[in-house]
């Protein structure tokens, strides 16, 4: 699966992970797990509730069930003006 | 004439008398315009000098999120026209960096507009805005007192 990633964590990580999940990767929760595994210096913001994910651009909860081509997004606190 | 709700997100440099020019040149009897022009500012929260502001945006909730902003102000206060511009990726210190107007029969509802624009792009338009300064980069996240004037338009 495709993991985009903004603001603080893309600066950490990456704008864009290829990412292959673990068997018994079935929700956004188990797909932040393993990231902070793989990126310890990220993990408080990987683990973070106040980062939101998005699948296809459509806000979801921790529960939400991903499958193998989902595109993923985590979104940090966000900021304009 | 214009869209009633302009809502755009771009990477070049953002010009708020032409931006206020072309608001109002689609206007047709209104009473009053109220705009805002937000200014990136030369020093950081902790007084180091900020050389540049960097944005960065989804490409396709930041301008959704936008346009949702831009259109429930227009709704809410009965305003006829709104028009928000914000930049993306590298702003230069002083330079604009989000524009919103509206216009309305009556000051009071543009005014309101405006203010409730703003309040909302601060803390809830999709943009990371990390500020570059001499000592080090920081992402910037809204401040108690931003969600608190976002607060103030809770029904």
């Amino acid at each position: 699966m495709k993991i985009f990633l903004f603001g603080k964590l893309g600066e950490l990580i990456g704008r864009e992970v290829n990412f292959e999940p673990e068997p018994g990767t079935a929700t956004i929760s188990d797909v932040r797990q393993a990231l902070a595994r793989a990126h310890p210096a990220a993990s408080d913001d990987l683990l973070s509730p106040r980062v939101r994910a998005c699948v296809n651009d459509a806000m979801v909860s921790d529960r939400h069930p991903v499958a193998a081509d989902d595109e993923i997004a985590l979104l940090p606190p966000v900021s304009g003006g | 004439m214009a869209d009633a709700v302009e809502a755009r997100i771009t990477d070049d440099a953002l010009d708020p008398r032409a931006e206020f020019d072309a608001f109002l040149a689609a206007l047709g009897g209104e009473g009053g315009v109220a705009t805002f022009t937000g200014l990136a500012r030369p020093s950081s929260i902790r007084g180091a000098a900020v050389e540049r502001l960097f944005l960065d945006h989804h490409p396709v909730l930041t301008e959704q999120s936008v346009r949702q902003i831009a259109a429930d102000a227009r709704q809410r206060f009965g305003v006829s026209a709104v028009r928000v511009v914000h930049r993306i990726g590298e702003v230069g210190s002083g330079d604009a960096i989000v524009f919103v107007a509206a216009a309305s029969a009556h000051r009071r509802a543009a005014f309101e507009a405006a203010d409730y624009m703003m309040d909302r792009l601060k803390t809830q338009a999709v943009f990371w805005k990390r500020e570059d300064t001499a000592i080090g980069s920081n992402w910037i996240e809204p401040t108690e007192a931003d969600h608190a004037d976002t607060q103030r338009w809770s029904d």
